[in-house]
């Protein structure tokens, strides 16, 4: 019996860890890092979507979003036993940075359509 | 429709491969147990490395057909293609929330208790992932007077 939580431990970081090296890889040999960092923007003058190489909000995320991943993860080994608190401040930052990020996606896909319509409509 | 057939039939042999396999165990751990104690604790014993067998070889199999069928990118990226900033946080904070869960399981031998601040972060996490989805999704309606585009976070580039 006193083994079997050890094959669970192991077996476990075998599938998680070959899940993470997978997803690790694909983001690295792909070019999927420069695509979590691009965004699509409206063009006014061709009236379609265009993709930009990098955008502000979602750079702040990844940066966020990493970081709290791995701070989280060191607490979690160096845990005597339970998961350890998660700082009330971390989690207001995170929700944050995903309202910044949420809300430069609403600007780039649907609000500056819509003040694009405006202006054109009051050109007129 | 072929490939959710072959899942049915594969989970309907190996259910009751499984249950014949719990069932032998514990004829085995009847006999091989001198009291009902000893019997009961093989028989956990047996049941816990079955599931640990069979979790582990569902598993694998799912992480063998991920790379058979090179669908990795598909788990991060959009319909349209092109990697997706709320798709690659959510499974992110899933990985550590899972491996926290596993880690604490064989640390302390219990199923830890998680707390409301983990709770939390997933929901934040998960709510993210679901509005990005739905701006997404309004965000590429064909405009009234313009061009339509395909639907996904990063739709290719419109032709020059």
């Amino acid at each position: 019996m006193a083994a079997l939580p050890g094959f669970t431990l192991w077996g476990m970081c075998v599938l998680l860890g070959g899940f993470a090296v997978l997803v690790v890889w694909k983001i690295f040999s792909a070019g999927s890092l420069s695509g979590l960092l691009a965004g699509d923007q409206y063009d006014s003058h061709t009236g379609s979507l265009s993709t930009t190489d990098v955008t502000a909000g979602r750079a702040q995320s990844l940066v966020f979003v990493v970081y709290f991943a791995v701070y989280y993860l060191i607490q979690i080994l160096h845990s005597p036993s339970g998961f350890p608190p998660v700082p009330k401040s971390m989690l207001y930052a995170l929700a944050g940075s995903q309202s910044v990020y949420l809300a430069g996606k609403t600007y780039d896909l649907i609000l500056s359509r819509i003040l694009d319509d405006v202006k054109k409509g009051l050109s007129r | 429709m072929k490939a959710r057939n072959k899942m049915l039939r594969t989970i309907s042999f190996v259910g009751p491969v499984a249950m014949v396999a719990l069932s032998l165990s514990s004829v085995g751990c009847t006999a091989v147990a001198g009291s009902a104690d000893q019997a009961e604790t093989l028989l956990k014993v047996a049941a816990g490395y079955l599931a640990l067998l069979f979790l582990l070889l569902y598993g694998g199999v799912v992480l063998w057909k991920v790379i058979d069928r090179n669908e990795i990118g598909t788990i991060i990226e959009e319909n349209g293609g092109g990697a997706s900033m709320s798709r690659f946080q959510f499974l992110i904070f899933t990985f550590v929330v899972a491996f926290g869960i596993v880690f604490l399981l064989a640390k302390n031998n219990q199923f830890p208790t998680i707390p409301a601040d983990v709770l939390t972060l997933l929901g934040i996490s998960a709510s993210t992932y679901a509005v990005s989805k739905g701006i997404t999704a309004s965000g590429t309606l064909p405009p009234k007077n313009g061009p339509a585009k395909p639907d996904g976070d990063h739709p290719e580039e419109p032709e020059k």
